[in-house]
């Protein structure tokens, strides 16, 4: 104790300091030197939270099951790796949007102001999408959509933290016009008739697809439009008026459980034999649900098929997973392919700003190039719109799957860039100020 | 369609009446010492829709006709509310305290115009037909709405109902809402104890007899019409900046049935009733829906047992247990 006591004397002697001045500055200074430490431990910790508001009930339901179920196996995926930039887990907190604005908005608050969610995907319609942006950019949220493709959400209604992984309604209409003007120079195709679902996405895909059209090949013409109300059981009537005009083709603004509806009932009463139907929504769920009833050769519409992109690394490993997960018959369909995208758009955002701070991956992601199921595909600056591309096919029997796909040599793969209106330069006119 | 099982004004009987929204009030007061921002949120919610339920009971508790079409009035007071207020807004996209408040005023004129015109055919019918086409009318409402994309939008709806900056704060649109509620609840309260709203308790009662006494049946039922209307307009009015938008949802039945389903909660027997209903209704899907996708299905359940064993809903429990204790009072004297 002795010879302690001397060696401490000695010591805080020698710097000049008392006895307790000592301890505490070494108390002190071992604090200082374990703070760093500490923050990094509780970095580490910190979760970043993702709220997912898609509708499990009402139209569009069946479109989002894949999304509901597959996002927790891809974020599970994430946290394997540590999560955003390797050290922030990902949690998720979904809630049912039931494809009403109110509902949606209501739930988008209570992911924010409630679960303090970071960033928020959804959601499946483009009302609900256009109705929660207002409060993600109340609140500096990120908005990562995906499905609702309507092209105001990136247009006039733009804000900088929502993020599209969806062809938007003004790509999809050109990818189907571009198909269908080549298709009609080679049948001489002289005169259509349109039928869609009387709400935005509707209007705003039939509306993209006839100017489009009527510039492209102006020789086409319009016969008649007929419009049907959401949730529509009974397509007899439209059918027959569709029949009774004798157009050279139809073009159909049609989704979700209506098209499976449409599809149904009118290949059952002989529609696709007589009147081609290039350009309606096909998606892999279709594909899946529709195995026994889709009229082969059929012209279908999709958004992110994954047999279409089968070399892409990414999205061969997300098929493994995902079958692995769900059984054989556990294929991505577009919807949960563009929301797998969205997570890795996240992910690759948060490593690019090195931070997962929204501003700062604001900032990384604005004009950024990432690593999509799709190849590598960069936002548009002007609004944060991915420059992904429509795919056109026929459906087809493959003996590889145990439902139809596009026929390979008949698909048109339509890029981004064939079909990119308005320009950035109207896009900027177009944004509305925001107070 | 059957009156409400507990008839309006008992709380007043009881002497309630007053201490009941005095403590209802004291309550929202102080709700904002909450933490956090989200349950004065939701008690914005409550509030707005608690006065578009009160309005629908001016129709069912008071003058004894169901409504499935009252949300169509609650939809045009929020609309005729969001398109002045995008008009009035500025260029650089917010708007002025005093255009903010001409916005919130256009709601219950415009409203109540709409239930002139639609009130004119409803109150010739009484009963299921008196429903049916309230229905009616409300959905071809919903239909213009959502079709006209020209004038209001379609079903994108309307966005960009920013308040101005000092109601952008939750807590102080939460108190302009309970202001304005409070002065609504006690324009209401005025008007159902007034010699008008006997008469209605009156048509409520017997329609044949209120003839007989000289009344003129439709007239009043149209002016008791056009006044729920109008509350419902106030009511939408206050819907979209609270939402930041609005959509064609809000005039669809469905909303219509969320009126209908806080009356039956709360009871339609007091004007507090369809408010206390939505004090239960809209917490209960806030709590529920943060644990479950099932809200359909927990709040058909709950309607399904109150209808069974609680028709007069809450207050009318409470209602039944003091007529009990009076009883045995009086027996025990």
């Amino acid at each position: 104790m002795e010879a302690k006591d001397l060696k401490w004397d000695a010591l805080t002697e020698h710097l000049k300091l008392s006895r307790r001045d000592f301890v505490f500055s070494v108390l002190a200074s071992g604090a200082l030197s374990l703070a760093p430490r500490l923050a990094a431990a509780q970095a580490a910790a910190a979760p970043y939270k993702i709220g997912v508001l898609l509708p499990s009930t009402g139209t569009g339901a069946n479109y989002m099951a894949h999304c509901i179920k597959g996002l927790p196996v891809a974020i599970a995926e994430l946290n394997k790796r540590g999560g955003l930039l390797g050290k922030h887990p990902v949690q998720m907190v979904y809630r049912d949007t039931e494809t009403k604005p109110d509902v949606g908005s209501r739930e988008a608050k209570s992911l924010i102001l409630n679960d303090k969610v970071n960033a928020i995907f959804g959601t499946y319609s483009s009302a609900v999408a256009l109705a929660i942006q207002e409060i993600i950019h109340e609140h500096k949220v990120l908005h990562f959509a995906a499905t609702s493709n309507s092209s105001k959400i990136t247009q006039e209604n733009y804000t900088p933290y929502t993020y599209q992984f969806c062809p938007d309604s003004n790509m999809q209409s050109g990818a189907v016009v571009v198909a269908v003007s080549r298709m009609a120079k080679k049948n001489n195709w002289k005169s259509y008739v349109s039928l869609g679902q009387d709400y935005e996405w509707g209007r705003d895909t039939h509306k993209g697809f006839t100017t489009g059209l009527a510039k492209v090949s102006p020789e086409i013409k319009e016969a008649r439009q007929m419009w049907f109300k959401l949730g529509e059981t009974d397509f007899t009537s439209y059918i027959t008026a569709i029949m009774a005009a004798k157009p050279d083709f139809m073009f159909g603004a049609v989704a979700g459980k209506d098209a499976e509806t449409f599809m149904q009932q009118a290949g059952q009463m002989g529609l696709f034999k007589r009147v081609p139907f290039p350009g309606g929504l096909i998606a892999v769920n279709d594909l899946k649900a529709q195995r026994k009833t889709l009229p082969r050769g059929i012209i279908g519409l999709a958004r992110c098929p994954f047999f279409a992109h089968l070399k892409e690394p990414i999205m061969q490993a997300y098929i493994k997973r995902d079958r692995a997960a769900f059984g054989a018959d556990g294929y991505p369909d577009d919807w949960a392919c563009m929301y797998y995208d969205a997570l890795g758009g996240l992910e690759q955002g948060a490593k690019k700003a090195g931070s997962i701070g929204t501003e700062a991956i604001v900032k990384a992601l604005k004009g950024a190039t990432i690593d999509t199921c799709r190849g590598k595909r960069a936002f548009r600056d002007c609004s944060n719109q991915l420059e992904v591309p429509s795919y056109v096919g026929e459906v087809w029997d493959s003996p590889d799957y145990p439902f139809p796909i596009y026929k390979p040599d008949t698909m048109v793969l339509v890029e981004a860039k064939e079909v990119w209106t308005p320009t950035c330069q109207e896009v900027e006119q177009l944004k509305k100020k925001r107070a | 369609m059957s009156a409400p099982e507990v008839q309006p004004g008992w709380l007043a009987r009881h002497g309630l009446a007053r201490p009941v929204a005095m403590a209802m009030l004291v309550l929202f007061l102080l709700v904002p010492l909450l933490p956090g921002e989200y349950w004065t949120q939701v008690s914005t919610e409550v509030l707005i829709l608690g006065l578009f339920a009160m309005s629908f009971n001016l129709l069912y508790g008071y003058m004894g006709q169901i409504s499935f079409g009252h949300a169509a009035f609650f939809g045009v007071g929020a609309y005729a509310s969001a398109m002045l207020f995008v008009r009035l807004k500025t260029a650089g996209g917010s708007i002025g305290m005093l255009d903010f408040f001409l916005s919130l005023l256009a709601g219950p004129p415009v409203a109540a115009f709409a239930a002139l015109v639609v009130g004119f055919f409803c109150v010739r019918l009484t009963g299921i037909y008196f429903a049916m086409l309230s229905l009616a009318f409300g959905e071809l409402l919903f239909y213009i709405v959502f079709s006209w994309y020209s004038f209001t939008k379609g079903d994108d709806g309307i966005q960009g109902l920013l308040p101005p900056l000092f109601f952008q704060d939750a807590v102080n649109y939460y108190y302009l809402t309970l202001a304005i509620v409070t002065l609504a609840f006690l324009v209401l309260w005025r008007i159902t104890e007034s010699p008008f709203g006997y008469i209605m308790r009156t048509l409520r009662d017997n329609q044949r007899r209120a003839a007989f006494l000289g009344i003129n049946v439709r007239l009043h039922m149209l002016i008791n019409f056009v006044i729920a209307g109008s509350f419902a307009g106030l009511a939408g009015a206050l819907w979209g900046p609270f939402s930041r938008s609005v959509n064609p949802g809000l005039l669809g039945w469905q909303e219509s049935g969320v009126a209908v389903f806080m009356t039956l909660i709360g009871g339609a027997g007091s004007l507090i009733g369809p408010l206390l209903g939505s004090v239960i209704y809209t917490l209960l899907q806030a709590v529920v829906k943060m644990y479950t996708v099932y809200w359909p299905l927990t709040i058909g359940t709950i309607i399904l047992l109150i209808v069974l064993f609680l028709p007069g809903g809450v207050l009318g429990l409470i209602e039944k247990r003091l007529k009990a204790r009076r009883s045995a009072g009086d027996g025990e004297t």
